[in-house]
């Protein structure tokens, strides 16, 4: 069922990759990395900050922002899964409702203005660009932002 | 995309014998040369030959490196932080004032910076900190 919602994690880091973007990287311990991406990982990235490599682990990372943004055009295909599932033979489970999925979905399509609270006590104000599994994408203020999912608390209205 | 990026960090270090410091989740330093590593746990080669479980591990990092990356970091992220772990940082600053000149830091660059960083929390001890900054550098 999640299948057509499209990686944008993976896609954010190798555009981050490709382009040498430098990035703002906020861990879970409030600490703030600022460098370029040289290697990605599938639960580590390695960045080079003042000509040396770190190694930053996923799970420890909250946010990661660029200047301008990476991703343009939101992928079509979360904009489209908005319908309710019909109630074909194949997707049986899927009668149950995916709140986020939904929740998600709608601030996409109305451009709504979301405040995000993260569990370091951060937040931010922010429309959502797409999402992923792991990842929700938000642009503020001509900046994108990729934040974590494990680290956000709260999405509000 | 590499699978297994810190697997080969480590290796690389390991077989380099490069210094390196491991940063903790609770952001805790450990510094030394890796003894040995498998997928769970790390062995380091320091006073203490401290074996560290690798789910712990926030980030890795060249030890040569660690005080001039640190140094801003650290004064971005002590500000913001809770209260509850006081012990540590006093005894990192005065290192660290001793070890290197502090570059000057503009307190509105931090505010701006952190732009989602909550601002009623953390005054009282941002004020501090600049003071204790300000009293380091009048003594030097």
């Amino acid at each position: 069922m999640e299948a057509a919602t499209h990686a944008i994690e993976p896609q954010f880091l190798s555009q981050a990759l490709a382009q040498g973007t430098k990035l703002r990287i906020g861990q879970m311990s409030k600490s703030e990395h600022e460098g370029i991406i040289r290697e990605i990982g599938r639960y580590e990235i390695n960045i080079e900050e003042k000509n040396h490599i770190i190694t930053l682990l996923k799970k420890d990372i909250s946010y990661i922002s660029t200047p301008a943004p990476l991703i343009l055009s939101p992928p079509p295909a979360s904009v489209e899964k908005t319908s309710p599932p019909t109630s074909g033979s194949a997707e049986a489970v899927s009668a149950k409702p995916n709140i986020q999925q939904e929740f998600l979905d709608k601030a996409i399509r109305e451009n709504q203005v979301l405040t995000i609270f993260l569990i370091t006590g951060q937040r931010i104000r922010a429309t959502i660009d797409a999402y992923d599994n792991f990842t929700v994408l938000v642009q503020e203020g001509g900046k994108q932002h990729l934040f974590y999912k494990h680290a956000i608390t709260t999405i509000n209205r | 995309m590499e699978t297994n990026l810190l697997d080969k960090m480590l290796g690389s270090y390991l077989s380099q014998k490069t210094p390196v410091t491991i940063v903790l989740q609770n952001n805790n330093r450990i510094s030394g040369r890796i003894k040995m590593f498998d997928s769970y746990v790390i062995i380091m080669e320091n006073q203490k030959n401290e074996i560290v479980y690798r789910h712990a591990v926030s980030s890795l990092l060249p030890a040569l490196h660690a005080d001039q990356v640190h140094q801003p970091r650290e004064q971005k992220g002590v500000p913001a932080k809770p209260a509850s772990r006081p012990a540590p940082k006093a005894a990192n600053y005065p290192k660290q004032a001793a070890a290197k000149a502090r570059p000057s830091r503009p307190a509105p660059k931090a505010a701006a910076a952190a732009a989602a960083s909550d601002p009623g929390l953390s005054n009282s001890m941002k004020e501090g900190l600049l003071r204790w900054m300000q009293e380091q550098k009048a003594g030097k």
